[in-house]
């Protein structure tokens, strides 16, 4: 996938923007708190990027009512047209003019390397678990749809726990449409087990890297377990057993690398989590996602740095952002984002 | 130009009903602003009648401008079968199917500890009175996370007063609500539904 035209308005601090982009690397540079990041994220959305978490609300420029995304993408079989609006706390898409329900991507999408990737190995579970729904939302569309249903589940059963109203009530939806988060994850972290050590080796990584899920739960036990554990959650005030509460494993070389790794063994770990994103997503489509850089400077180390300019020259369209990136030789076009206005260098 | 303060009122107060956004609210607002003052007054009038002439029905909940509403009080609709739904607006649906000749109950809501709606503030309670052993309960909530609990806990609340509970098969997507589903799908929902007991 690429991008070709971007449309923002009224979204977070960008000013109006209408921008053609073209093939090959875009380079956008710029103080830090001026919006770049704001960019990358805009161009993530309308590839079809998932977001765990995001406060649609937060996307709204201050003191405004509606945000307005618009992209032509090149997919495979030609030029699509992506429109998003969020207004009073939803989020409308189209494509082609007609309205989606969720994104009827039928291309690659868009992998984004950020700074805060190095969450994916020593943060919360919560950081490995959104890297898992929101690549296998996109990877299955059945998944997202499951997913949705089970959260909402989920938060009623929190709730009834918490009012004294029976938790049971929300068990069956739970335990059904858990089982199935849990056999589709574990077919996906399969599938990684097999890609990671090479994709890890391949970036410069030393040692083997494996993944692998931590369940609270079976899937085939969750309704028995569920049942047996009213008294302890109501205590709690939170469902403690489920898909919601697992985690992903990585291990370096037979440690844990939450614990053990270094820094820079962090970077590569997470670098491979979103290689291995891209691989899938190229896989699954047949078509190269667009590739999204934030702050090209935090992969630095050399050999990293060459490995990621190795899979830059390799895919078709890339975005990056940094302070400074009048070193970058092979930038195509080149923007500058100040106090909110995107604005072509020559 | 600053919008005048009873138009500015009128939009307000339309945008407050369901499903009108404030664009739809504005629009609304110039088409009746644009009609003859007799036109606006007979709709005042209606709304005012509505209002002052309609409640519940005290046996089904549903709304009527009668004592018992039409469907409760017709000697011909079968009292073997009663059929839960969650809004007055449901049992419009199912009606125009044209494929239910049985009476209703309408449950005011579905349970929702989110919202703190628990079992007691729906017409639950008046639904079991009118439960009698061999009575078939025919459970029509919709297929969203709240509809199916609503559906459980009256499943387990109907059974052991001896009533024959089925639950309307959709051939909706999960999380479809009555409301939306067309006449010949809630025509096919009902014939299928499944027997639970
Ligand atoms: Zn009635």
């Amino acid at each position: 996938m690429q991008i070709r035209h971007l449309t923002l308005q009224g979204y977070r601090n960008l000013a109006r923007t209408e921008l053609d982009l073209p093939p090959g690397l875009v380079a956008i540079s710029g103080d830090n708190g001026q919006g770049k990041t704001n960019l990358l994220e805009a161009v993530y959305l309308l590839a079809g990027g998932v977001l765990p978490g995001l406060r649609l609300d937060a996307l709204i420029a201050r003191g405004g009512q509606v945000a307005f995304l618009a992209a032509d993408l090149l997919l495979p079989d030609g030029l699509s047209r992506v429109e998003i609006s969020i207004a009073a706390g939803r989020r409308r898409l189209s494509q082609d003019g007609v309205p989606a329900r969720r994104y009827q991507l039928s291309a690659g999408g868009a992998v984004w390397l950020r700074p805060d990737d190095l969450e994916l190995v020593y943060g919360a579970p919560q950081a490995r678990r959104h890297y898992l729904d929101a690549l296998l939302t996109r990877l299955s569309r059945r998944y997202g749809q499951v997913l949705s249903v089970f959260e909402r589940a989920l938060l009623q059963r929190n709730a009834a726990l918490r009012a004294g109203l029976d938790p049971s009530l929300w068990e069956p939806q739970l335990s059904l449409h858990g089982a199935e988060l849990i056999e589709l994850r574990r077919r996906l972290v399969r599938r990684m087990a097999e890609l990671l050590p090479d994709v890890h080796a391949e970036l410069g990584g030393r040692g083997q890297l494996a993944a692998q899920l931590q369940e609270t739960s079976d899937p085939g036990e969750l309704a028995r377990e569920l049942a047996a554990r009213r008294e302890q959650d109501r205590q709690r005030g939170f469902t403690t057993i489920g898909p919601q509460r697992d985690d992903l494993l990585l291990s370096l070389a037979g440690a844990p690398a939450q614990a053990f790794s270094s820094r820079g063994e962090a970077r590569t770990i997470a670098l491979s989590l979103r290689r291995l994103e891209w691989i899938l997503l190229s896989e699954r489509y047949a078509d190269s996602p667009l590739l999204l850089i934030d702050e090209l400077s935090g992969e630095l180390d050399r050999s990293r740095r060459d490995r990621l300019l190795q899979w830059i020259s390799t895919t078709p369209q890339v975005v990056v952002t940094d302070t400074d990136l009048s070193g970058i030789a092979q930038a195509c076009l080149r923007l500058r984002v100040d106090g909110g206005r995107v604005e072509v260098q020559e | 130009m600053g919008t005048p303060s009873s138009l500015a009122q009128l939009i307000r107060e339309l945008s407050r009903l369901p499903g009108i956004g404030p664009k739809s609210a504005q629009r609304l607002a110039y088409y009746l602003f644009g009609q003859p003052e007799q036109e606006v007054a007979r709709l005042a009038e209606v709304l005012l009648a509505a209002k002052r002439d309609l409640h519940d029905c005290p046996r089904c909940f549903g709304v009527t401008d009668r004592e018992l509403c039409e469907i409760c009080s017709d000697p011909q609709r079968d009292a073997a079968q009663i059929c839960v739904v969650e809004e007055p607006g449901d049992v419009l649906a199912i009606e125009r199917s044209g494929e239910y000749r049985g009476l209703y109950h309408v449950l005011r809501g579905v349970i929702s500890p989110m919202r703190g709606v628990g079992p007691g503030s729906l017409r639950i309670a008046a639904l079991l009175e009118r439960v009698v052993p061999g009575v078939e309960v025919i459970l029509a909530t919709s297929t969203t996370v709240e509809g199916e609990a609503t559906s459980l806990y009256l499943q387990q609340e109907l059974v052991p007063l001896g009533a024959r509970v089925s639950r309307i098969a959709y051939g909706l997507p999960v999380g479809g609500a009555l409301e939306y589903a067309d006449e010949v799908t809630l025509g096919r929902a009902l014939a299928g539904r499944q027997v639970v007991s």
